[in-house]
């Protein structure tokens, strides 16, 4: 017996199933930095979560941070990739979190779960789920948007709570300063290449250096970048 | 030390063998110095100390062998300000300074004046400078070893997260994505053996990419850490069912940092305390099957310790929880453990949030130093 099969006697997946008879309309945001995932995810709303529609998609965590704190662009549901260009998606959500208790958000990945789980309930999301089982989203999203929340992780209210007064190394730097100190940091690029992934000149990238190595109170940018490894969330 | 002590004594032997017509006390004194200073590689602070102290000892009540005394005295000057604080150092001088001072202005046989005081106060200074100078490089070398050990911890780290962050750049998106697509047709036996084997191949992948966390994680493990943390979820469930059972729907959540301060048992048990009075007043005032949320977040600066639950009206205008329960915690945590507490209603809600600080050495090592 396949393992599809199996879950059709399980009582907590009939509960699940009931979630499908009483279509809810949501309004869903998406966040990848993988344009063939974000139509992917977008089609299976559309088949499989109707009446409930994708408001919006980004590549970028600066763009879905900037249209949930807009009130007229906010989603119910904002899924987040937990591994983005430059800004990560554990960023984004304690960035959205710090500010407001919406949307529900939902993180997603192709990575292993448990390489992102710590990350994923520190910064305020209602859940992570995997990217290879559509109907396993499908319920995620459901649930998630219904105000439910995966075991370990906080109601969007507590999470909000909590993040309000955090003082994490992620909130003392800007996006922009953020961005840089992870591809420095995590993945040893130089000024030189951060530049020409971020368009802007080398100039402005030694600038926002300087800034957050004053800001982490490091000597140099190693020790910046150490700080960064050692410490943010 | 061994050999520093062995050539103060030899200096000193040759300083008493030039001495004229001792007495047999005075050569059990000069013995005993010399033992003293045989014996201060062994116990450098105790025998420092003794052969500081015997040399005024000597000045007064055994002159004929008072000049024994010199290296003994710059050899345990130079000991001290290797094992003891700086400031210690600078007290120690003034002390010997002082004693010097006295020695020099005293009537006495040895040609000690004024005029020769300053060449006393100079050599006990530089003394003092050589053994601060080897503590101090000591101390240079123990910061470095310890920086180096922990760049080499970082950079391992460093190294399994661009290892696993290739992997998934290169593998598990791709995997995913034929995984999803190959569910997309379920009665296509072809497109199932695809999906089977690209799930099959996305697990293994996952269990090399979990292998490199247990690796960064084992770095740091804490064991008496994780067992506190582990107590307290488990107390945390406790609470959630036995509220569950009566009608209560609520999370509860413990939340740790990548570098959480740490907490004696003293800051552990008034955490647990704390969880168990929060629960009791969810259970006591807030609304009959009402919501509550709890979560315990062991963070760089200590645990922070939050509610949130239904109240109902008549209990939002009150000094809700409990009066004098919630003033005797406010007591303990602002005035005993220099913590903080906020509670109050907040859109009819009630919201409370304690804050319990770390241990302070732990929160200056694993802090941000501004």
């Amino acid at each position: 017996m396949s393992e599809r099969e199996n879950r059709a006697d399980d009582p907590a997946y009939a509960r699940n199933e009931q979630l499908y008879r009483y279509p809810v309309s949501y309004r869903i945001a998406l966040l990848d930095n993988d344009r063939r995932a974000l139509l992917s995810l977008q089609e299976l709303v559309e088949q499989h979560l109707a009446p409930s529609q994708v408001i919006w998609t980004a590549e970028r965590g600066e763009d879905a941070i900037e249209r949930c704190c807009d009130a007229r662009q906010i989603p119910d549901l904002l899924v987040v990739d937990m591994s983005l260009e430059g800004l990560q998606g554990s960023s984004v959500c304690r960035r959205i979190r710090a500010r407001s208790a919406r949307p529900a958000i939902l993180g997603i990945t192709s990575f292993s779960l448990n390489w992102y789980r710590q990350k994923a309930t520190a910064c305020g999301m209602q859940g992570l789920i995997g990217k290879s089982e559509d109907r396993e989203i499908v319920l995620a999203m459901q649930q998630v948007a219904a105000g439910k929340t995966f075991p370990g992780f906080d109601m969007p209210q507590m999470a909000h709570l909590r993040l309000k007064n955090d003082h994490s190394l992620n909130l003392l730097l800007t996006m922009r300063e953020e961005e840089i100190i992870t591809l420095s940091a995590e993945r040893g690029m130089s000024n030189q290449e951060i530049s020409d992934l971020l368009g802007i000149t080398e100039a402005t990238v030694r600038k926002h250096m300087q800034h957050i190595v004053t800001k982490l109170n490091a000597n140099n940018v190693r020790h910046a970048a150490a700080i960064w490894l050692n410490q943010a969330e | 030390m061994i050999a520093v002590a062995v050539l103060a004594a030899a200096l000193t032997l040759w300083t008493i063998f030039w001495l004229e017509a001792l007495s047999v006390l005075s050569c059990i004194v000069c013995a005993v110095y010399i033992v003293l200073l045989l014996v201060v590689p062994w116990w450098p602070k105790i025998a420092s100390v003794v052969l500081l102290m015997s040399d005024p000892v000597l000045y007064f009540l055994f002159t004929d062998v008072t000049e024994i005394s010199y290296f003994g005295n710059l050899v345990a000057i130079a000991i001290l300000a290797y094992e003891i604080t700086n400031r210690s150092v600078a007290l120690m001088l003034v002390v010997c300074s002082c004693v010097q001072l006295l020695e020099n202005l005293l009537p006495n046989t040895y040609g000690l004046n004024i005029q020769t005081y300053p060449s006393f106060v100079i050599m006990d200074i530089l003394a003092a400078l050589i053994g601060c100078s080897l503590r101090w490089h000591k101390q240079y070398f123990e910061m470095r070893r310890r920086m180096e050990h922990n760049e080499a911890q970082l950079e391992r780290i460093r190294t399994n997260e661009r290892i696993a962050r290739n992997i998934h750049d290169s593998v598990t998106g791709d995997l995913s994505f034929i995984v999803r697509k190959a569910h997309q047709y379920p009665e296509s036996d072809d497109w199932d053996q695809v999906g089977e084997a690209a799930l099959k191949a996305l697990s293994s992948v996952h269990q090399i990419i979990d292998k490199l966390d247990e690796k960064a994680d084992a770095l740091s493990a804490d064991s008496d850490f994780e067992t506190f943390v582990g107590n307290l979820t488990d107390a945390l469930h406790s609470h959630d069912r036995r509220l569950q059972q009566i009608g209560f729907q609520g999370v509860s959540n413990v939340h740790v940092s990548r570098h959480p301060a740490a907490l004696d048992g003293a800051k552990r048990t008034v955490i647990g305390d704390c969880l168990t009075e929060v629960f009791a007043n969810i259970m006591r005032h807030s609304t009959p099957e009402g919501s509550y949320q709890v979560s315990v977040e062991l963070g760089r600066e200590g645990a922070v310790i939050m509610a949130v639950n239904d109240c109902p009206a008549a209990d939002a205008a009150t000094s809700f929880p409990g009066g004098t329960g919630l003033e005797r915690w406010r007591h303990m945590v602002c005035d005993e453990y220099h913590g903080a507490m906020d509670a109050g209603v907040v859109d009819g809600q009630w919201q409370l949030r304690v804050f319990i600080p770390g241990n302070a050495t732990d929160i200056k090592k694993n802090g941000r130093s501004r």
